[in-house]
């Protein structure tokens, strides 16, 4: 849609409200041509830009948001399924991620090309991802394109065909890219592991690749009912940034997502990290590395619908999310006791982690790699960071990131879908946390460091060298 | 490396995703000025570029944008891990631990600042870049100001980059896609080329501070240096801090310019096996020399190289993906520069399917050589070229980074739209004339590096 087109439609009603000279009268036929074409409500977000944000749910279930943004050269639509590798059942690891790759399969309407040509021979580009907590769909395309974009989509998640040859071709491709990614490098090759022994039976246990066995064991039926139940629009959220003309793109998405025939089954509920039972004795793992060891402690923190969650988050920012992680400056740069050091802040859906990690030379036995680890953390939580000036400096760092992130739209796409799945409101990715972010004190900060840190015990885990972790 | 080593370890699990182009290498930058009909011209950004020159050695570019108010800094200086100067004078670690004064001021000074600081090296050029606040951008310019005026290295961080430079070697070697790099790097490049020393056990980190001071003072006083803005600045604004931001420029030290040497094409057509511990899977790269931006078939070579690895339904995907599931990626992987460089099909399958798998890729290139590419293909590989222009003006750092990218590699500014606009041109006859002459199996060498027995 050009911008003389969306100019005129977005004068059109003040031009016909400013027009006192002609009244219209409107008569009982034409009131019901003036029904609503959709049930998302309009914001004007920034009326001097032209930003607008259409959102709501339709009545099928599929929440919508749309954030027209004239600015923009192109546009990213995004289908969020509140679906990942955490929910699969037992015995059916790598399911989540084994069905994104079916999903760009044969639908009644259209060849397996259909949906990749499309972007491809316009410049676009088209993927997807399973993760923990959720299958994400994801497109870019310049705007004269997009409409088909949400064609493909609709049709996807209604018409989709499910057959043996391509469930056996995928279940080949899935356990290619499950080798690629988790067997064949050291560190790769950890990662399972290191999540089974962290997790144990929490479904976050195992990665979104699952296991060879489970994904040889896949047949139809299960699939059949993996789509019908859970690819339903009431557990997923339609995502569209770019200069789309919001009203026309909401009673669109209402034209084609409006109606399903499907019944939703709800993903299961993922047991909250806060509440989990970690292992108290040290997970130690070996593996053909470099002549390292590295030493891990990890905490498990708040999720984002938490009191102090946004405590919590400037925390980490403040630890490490500048030029300056306190840990290394501390247990390398200062005190010389470890080649490298680290704070990694990661968040899911039932909540996070924050792990300290240092990585020593071969000479550093376990029990000192731990106790010295342990020491650095304290000094850290005695540390000079915890400021007025260094609180300041992470929210000025919190609004400079969602400012650089205006300028994309898959970015925008990507933290509004994110939002609304963890959050249950995607205004949070639009400026919408300004003030929970703002009002947050330093006390709160030391309190969040003193209930998720001090007062917390931590998971360790040990890697060294050694032998190579055995794959299937 | 070893800091992304222990990032990935912690990391609770990566996400998996549907397409594996990812894996292939990205294209380069472009900065157009669109002027196809098919692309939305209403929805076109302009960001012109304003260039001039600071003064004889140095060139100052803007791209003004005031949605928000964030500004960038990059400055850009022409030389980069190719030349001989960077290697001899350790300009490597000279530059990028710049900012590891022994008192720990500068970083202190940049995590006060909510800004983004960067030391990057790249193969034909290092810089610096900076994000930041408008408001905090004077506070951005003093700090900039001392690290390049910084005479003081940390000892420790020294020593710490020796020993995280021996760790991350280690890591690379047992790492099979540097592997597959490395076995195409040794078998076209001459043992005396300087873009052998990326895939070659490095030399030990220089640890004399006043030899570094002194290589990064030549680095920021080379002549063909950049001062590049980006953001919510007007060009008054700009020339107020440009001028005076670096310091006078000097002569060029007389190994800068790499000299290199021709490509090993003689042994091309034949078989290289690099066998490996731990694999459960077989890496392949079916490669040649590449094409160079010189080169008067390049365009023609774009069309061609998407048409059979560039995308998800390409001619590789389709024979090995799609039809089969031998893979989860089939991809090309080229190197585009001012020297012919490594080109290569990639793929990768399980230990136990080598031969079908070879056989297949093969056919491809076969067939690829033997039928040339259709009417659509060419159509669709031109739709992709000009479609694809609207994603490099989502900012302005974009707008800027291409605009450098141009400078130091001595392009004409729009080199990559001039590109789009010559394919748009071709005829199918011209690019399957081109494939014929290019895409002989006999100049292709099979490479895999495989499970050690």
């Amino acid at each position: 849609m050009n911008l003389t087109l969306l100019a005129a439609l977005a004068l059109a009603p003040a031009a016909l409200a400013q027009d006192d000279a002609d009244p219209i009268e409107v008569t009982e036929d034409e009131t019901e041509a003036l029904e609503p074409a959709h049930p998302l409500t309009l914001e004007t977000l920034d009326a001097e830009a032209g930003v607008v944000l259409a959102s709501g749910d339709l009545d099928s279930g599929l929440h919508v948001s749309i954030l027209s943004d004239p600015r923009m050269p192109v546009v990213a639509t995004q289908m969020w399924v509140q679906v990942g590798s955490a929910h699969e059942a037992a015995a059916e690891a790598g399911f989540a991620h084994l069905f994104e790759h079916l999903m760009f399969g044969v639908t009644e309407t259209y060849g397996k090309e259909a949906y990749s040509r499309h972007h491809t021979s316009h410049g676009g580009s088209e993927n997807a991802y399973t993760a923990f907590d959720n299958t994400v769909y994801i497109s870019e395309i310049g705007p004269a394109w997009h409409d088909q974009v949400l064609v493909f989509e609709a049709d996807r998640i209604a018409n989709l065909v499910l057959d043996e040859e391509n469930l056996a071709n995928e279940q080949k491709i899935v356990t290619e890219e499950l080798r690629l990614r988790m067997e064949n490098n050291p560190v790769a090759r950890l990662i399972s592991p290191a999540l089974a022994a962290l997790f144990g039976d929490h479904p976050y246990g195992h990665t979104p690749a699952g296991t060879k066995e489970d994904i040889a064991g896949a047949d139809l039926e299960l699939v059949k009912k993996f789509y019908e139940g859970y690819y339903h629009p009431g557990n997923m959220h339609l995502v569209v940034v770019g200069p789309v003309d919001p009203d026309a793109t909401a009673a669109r998405a209402q034209e084609l997502f409006g109606q399903t025939a499907k019944e939703r089954v709800e993903p299961p509920e993922v047991p909250l990290l806060s509440e989990w039972d970690f292992p108290d004795e040290r997970i130690v793992l070996t593996e053909d590395l470099p002549p390292i060891k590295v030493a891990a402690m990890m905490y498990p923190g708040p999720t984002r619908t938490s009191e102090d969650y946004w405590a919590y988050r400037l925390m980490t920012e403040m630890l490490a999310g500048g030029e300056l992680d306190r840990l290394r400056e501390e247990l390398v740069t200062e005190r010389g006791k470890a080649v490298e050091a680290v704070t990694v802040a990661e968040e899911l859906r039932a909540g996070s982690i924050l792990a300290f990690a240092s990585i020593s030379l071969p000479f550093r036995f376990e029990g000192r790699a731990f106790k010295l680890l342990a020491q650095s953390r304290d000094a850290v939580g005695e540390g000079e960071w915890m400021s007025e000036e260094v609180l300041a400096t992470a929210k000025r760092r919190l609004l400079r990131e969602e400012l650089e992130r205006s300028y994309y739209a898959a970015s925008m796409a990507d933290a509004m879908g994110q939002a609304y799945a963890w959050q249950g409101d995607e205004h949070l990715a639009l400026g919408g946390a300004a003030e929970a972010i703002d009002a947050v004190t330093l006390d709160q900060v030391r309190a969040a460091w003193d209930t998720y840190v001090t007062n917390a015990e931590p998971v360790e885990l040990f890697v060294k060298k050694g032998k190579a972790q055995e794959v299937d | 490396m070893h800091r992304s080593l222990l990032l990935t370890l912690l990391l609770l699990g990566p996400a998996f995703a549907q397409d594996a182009t990812e894996e292939a290498a990205p294209s380069a930058p472009v900065q157009y000025d669109i002027a196809d009909d098919d692309i939305e011209g209403e929805l076109r950004r302009a960001t012109p570029v304003q260039t001039w020159a600071l003064d004889d050695a140095t060139t100052a570019l803007l791209v003004e944008d005031h949605r928000v108010p964030i500004v960038e800094l990059r400055l850009q200086f022409p030389a980069g891990s190719w030349s001989p100067w960077f290697q001899e004078a350790h300009v490597e670690e000279a530059w990028t631990l710049s900012n590891y004064d022994e008192a720990g001021e500068l970083r202190a000074r940049a995590d006060a600042l909510a800004a983004d600081v960067t030391l990057w090296t790249r193969d034909t050029g290092s810089g610096l870049t900076v994000s930041c606040l408008k408001r905090d951008l004077p506070e951005a310019i003093a700090l900039v100001k001392d690290i390049l005026a910084n005479t003081s290295y940390d000892a420790d961080e020294l020593k710490r980059a020796q020993q995280g430079q021996d760790i991350g070697w280690e890591g690379q070697i047992k790492d099979p896609a540097f592997r597959t790099k490395q076995a195409v790097a040794r078998a076209l490049y001459a043992e005396d080329d300087p873009r052998r020393a990326e895939f070659e056990e490095p030399d030990k980190v220089e640890r004399d501070a006043a030899r570094l001071a002194a290589a990064r003072d030549t680095l920021v006083r080379l002549p063909g240096r950049a001062v590049g803005f980006a953001g919510d600045l007007t060009r008054e604004e700009v020339e107020g801090i440009a001028q005076g931001l670096l310091p006078p420029a000097d002569q060029a030290p007389v190994n800068l310019i790499a000299e290199f040497p021709p490509l090993n094409t003689d042994a091309l057509g034949g078989e290289i096996v690099e066998p490996m511990k731990n694999l459960t899977q077989i890496y392949f790269a079916y490669f040649r020399d590449g094409l160079t931006w010189g080169d008067e078939d390049y365009a023609t070579w774009l069309v061609a190289d998407h048409v059979l690895g560039g995308h998800f339904f390409s001619r590789l995907y389709v024979a090995l993906r799609h039809e089969g599931g031998e893979t989860y990626g089939a991809y090309t992987q080229k190197f585009p520069g001012n020297e012919p460089a490594p080109y290569a099909l990639a793929t990768f399958t399980r230990a136990d399917n080598l031969e079908t798998t070879e056989q297949k890729l093969r056919d491809v290139l076969v067939t690829f050589h033997d039928g040339g590419i259709t009417e659509e293909e060419l159509s669709d590989a031109v739709g992709f070229f000009q479609g694809r222009q609207l994603f490099d003006l989502e900012s302005p750092g974009q707008a800027l980074g291409n605009a450098l990218w141009e400078l130091r590699n001595g392009l004409e500014p729009g080199f990559d739209q001039a590109m789009v606009d010559k394919a748009a041109a071709l005829d199918v006859e011209t690019v399957n004339a081109f494939i014929q002459r290019y895409y002989d199996p006999a100049s292709f060498t099979m490479l895999t590096v495989q499970p050690e027995e």
